[in-house]
């Protein structure tokens, strides 16, 4: 039997999901249409924060209508290949359950495709995933369910998931929500649990089924009766401090003691509370004298990081947590009251948006690296803004780098500014394939001339090639046979003029 | 409990015709054989085979299961060439395999089964059942493979026919009643299937196998051969692609 309780008792059919009951009747609404064979969106989207029910909602809703499942999760690898292999390669067939069963979409009898997680593909292994996804929600001729945390995020990287699915939105349940799924548990099981304690594991929650379940799991499994005094395990977390109450007690407070003990108990990473701090110590400290002792604590701590991790020598945590507390919180010269919102570093949010984006400016920058004989570093401060320039405006030269550097759907996007799905893209993209099957032309070989600029010299045209090569490999291009063909081609071909000086 | 001798060619039959469909596979083993019932990761192909124990040269089992990673298998396969014998035993108490192919023993850690389906093959009710030798078809295969992604089986009473029309071409592998070993069809009936699936799964069929075929109209396709000379039995399920309305 299964020993998880949010497994156990995710419900069977959508009359059981509690809560967010306009999203379960536009997604049974959804599933209707699908019966009867035309949805006006074959897809869609589930968003909303952690733990509050979206797969649960998803499985509910296959074991109503009796559909089959294939989901797809981030255990699974959801590279390019993954998703057209198991989701597309499903989505355009009747179906077999994992029971045998035989399902027919002419009887409504549907499959439905679920991908879990969908913010989270990307990266190497999740190499061309987004494409395909889009590819997927193109061609599907079964339902499909997408589910994420953070929605922007997805759709800023293709615009059909934004405008060819149906967005469904879900909040956090209320506490009253999550208390009768509690009791309902405790009840199956057999356990009497007071009262008093379904409330505190409720309020803690903070509307996170999935995480209420797992602590109701802790404290109950096994028992009779759950007391207050049972959650003590609980109870520990139950009084752990967040980074707000951190924030509040060190830029607030007037005690550098319980600031630094309350920073022993939040178990946050050090880091990360620094840079909270330097997020919120100016919407506290206005004085110009509190915020340069403050921020002197901050740096003599940032010091005292910095080498914990050149020196390997963790002990300097508490130095450096004694600055950020202690030194903090006596910076000031008047008590700080009244509320202040805090915010979330948003060097971090920057950096987690951009995180695709600089993985592809950096293969961009490496590929152009070895083609320009400079290092990456060099290509990204240097090189990159004209050529990018170059390449947005000059049609030729755009082709022709682009084949040349071999470079991809992603690499070009960025280039161009544009999504990896705009037909801006999809049409060089098409042009290079092109090219890289008709070796007659090849434009490639003027880039190639005019290159040396900026003092680097170039001895030969051969080995260059090969260098080409290597990146190539690494980045798993698999068009790689036409590259003999261009070798003659270059020297046939006079350059046009325009672009040769350019570069 | 489960220890056998086999020859590398048997197994090589067995791994071939299942790992055309999925990759890990839960075997079980009875007394009386192995078997093996698994629907593919996107729920579209169904594989149900049993291997007597008769195909193995020596066979001692009860009621155990074995999940098992075929590229390991596959892997041992190609230390040995056809005709060697193959020893397996399971090791209960470390939950292994152990392999030996001549001097070469190899331990592989089981694939945990408990997670993995226990489809029951659906009856369904296919009014045309034919029967060919599977070369015939594999040729045909070849021919129409580049030209769509789909492909449409088609039998009536004088014989059996293989479509794939793409936007510009179309190839078409007609087979008559004479060239059919059997053919049990009073009805014109036709189903439209992906064409990689059916193309693997033909191709996965050892060659000499004649093939049984049952089709219906949008109806999953059923495709039955033997294995290990008569010793092994397998089907194949494959649903229908949706056709657009």
């Amino acid at each position: 039997m299964n020993d998880d309780w949010t497994e156990l008792y995710r419900p069977n059919n959508l009359s059981e999901v509690l809560g967010n009951p306009k999203a379960v009747k536009d997604l049974r609404d959804w599933a209707i249409a699908w019966e009867s064979g035309n949805p006006t969106e074959k897809a869609v989207v589930l968003m909303g924060p952690p733990g509050i029910g979206k797969t649960s909602t998803a499985l509910a809703l296959a074991k109503e209508f009796n559909w089959g499942v294939v989901e797809m999760n981030a255990s699974d690898s959801r590279n390019a290949d993954a998703i057209k292999n198991i989701a597309i390669r499903g989505a355009i067939s009747d179906t077999f359950t994992d029971s045998g069963e035989f399902l027919s979409a002419k009887d409504g009898r549907r499959k439905l495709i679920i991908l879990d997680e969908a913010d989270n593909i990307f990266g190497r292994e999740d190499h061309g995933g987004i494409p395909a996804m889009a590819e997927l929600i193109r061609s599907t001729k079964q339902p499909v369910i997408l589910i994420v945390n953070d929605f922007y995020e997805l759709g800023r990287r293709s615009s059909i998931i934004k405008t060819g699915t149906k967005q469904i939105k879900f909040t956090k349940l209320q506490s009253a929500t999550v208390r009768t799924i509690l009791k309902r548990i405790a009840t199956d099981q057999g356990v009497e649990v007071d009262e008093n304690v379904v409330y505190a594991i409720a309020d803690r929650s903070n509307g996170d089924v999935r995480a209420a379940i797992r602590d109701i799991q802790a404290v109950a499994q096994g028992m009779d009766h759950v007391r207050m005094e049972d959650i003590k395990g609980l109870g520990d977390r139950l009084s752990k401090h967040s980074m707000y109450d951190l924030m509040g007690e060190i830029l607030q407070g007037t005690s550098g003691a319980n600031a630094r003990s309350t920073m022993m108990d939040a178990d946050e990473d050090i880091d990360y509370v620094m840079k909270w701090l330097d997020e919120n110590i100016p919407l506290v400290y206005k004085d110009p004298e509190e915020l340069s002792r403050a921020y002197a604590h901050m740096s003599r701590a940032d010091l005292f990081l910095s080498r914990v991790s050149k020196r390997q020598y963790y002990g300097f945590w508490s130095y450096a947590a004694e600055h950020m507390t202690y030194g903090v919180c006596t910076s000031k010269s008047t008590v700080k009251r009244g509320y202040v919102q805090y915010n979330f570093p948003k060097m971090l949010l920057r950096l987690s948006r951009s995180k695709e984006a600089r993985g592809v400016k950096a293969s961009v920058a490496l590929k152009l690296g070895s083609e320009c004989h400079s290092s990456m570093k060099q290509v990204v401060e240097d090189i990159l803004p004209y050529f990018r320039e170059l390449y947005q405006k000059d049609k030729d030269f755009q082709l022709a780098i682009s084949a040349k550097l071999s470079l991809e759907l992603e690499e070009v996007a960025y280039l161009l500014d544009g999504k990896i799905d705009s037909p801006a893209v999809k049409h060089v993209m098409q042009e290079i394939e092109g090219m890289r099957r008709n070796p007659y032309e090849e434009e490639t070989a003027r880039i190639d001339t005019s290159k040396p600029k900026k003092g680097r010299k170039k001895t030969k045209e051969e080995p260059d090639e090969k260098r080409l090569e290597e990146p190539k490999v690494k980045r798993e291009v698999p068009k790689e046979e036409p590259k003999e063909e261009k070798k003659e081609a270059p020297k046939s071909e006079e350059p046009k003029g325009t672009q040769t000086t350019l570069f | 409990m489960f220890q056998s001798k086999l020859r590398s060619e048997t197994l090589k039959g067995v791994v071939d015709v299942v790992s055309t469909l999925i990759d890990e596979a839960k075997f079980v083993i009875d007394a009386n054989g192995v078997s093996l019932k698994a629907v593919d990761p996107a729920h579209v192909a169904m594989i149900d085979l049993h291997l007597d124990k008769a195909a193995f040269e020596q066979f001692s089992a009860n009621d155990t299961e074995l999940g098992l990673d075929l590229d390991k298998l596959r892997d041992v396969l190609r230390l040995s060439k056809s005709g060697d014998l193959i020893e397996m035993r399971q090791d209960e108490e470390r939950n292994r395999l152990v392999i030996s192919v001549g001097n070469i023993t190899r331990r592989m850690n089981l694939v945990s089964t408990e997670g993995m389906s226990d489809p029951k093959v659906p009856n369904i009710t296919l009014p045309a059942k034919l029967s060919v030798n599977i070369e015939e078809l594999q040729r045909g295969i070849k021919a129409a493979e580049s030209i769509s992604d789909h492909i449409s089986l088609n039998a009536n009473p004088d014989g059996f026919e293989l479509i794939s029309e793409g936007d510009t071409d179309l190839v078409s592998l007609k087979l008559p009643k004479d060239l059919l070993v059997s053919l049990d069809c009073k009805d014109p009936v036709r189903s439209l299937y992906p064409m990689d699936y059916f193309s693997n799964l033909i191709r996965a069929i050892p060659a000499g196998t004649v093939l049984s075929i049952n089709i219906g109209n949008d109806l999953p396709v059923r495709l039955d051969f033997e294995i290990a000379g008569g010793k092994g039995k397998v089907k194949y399920l494959l649903a229908p692609r949706i056709e657009n309305d």
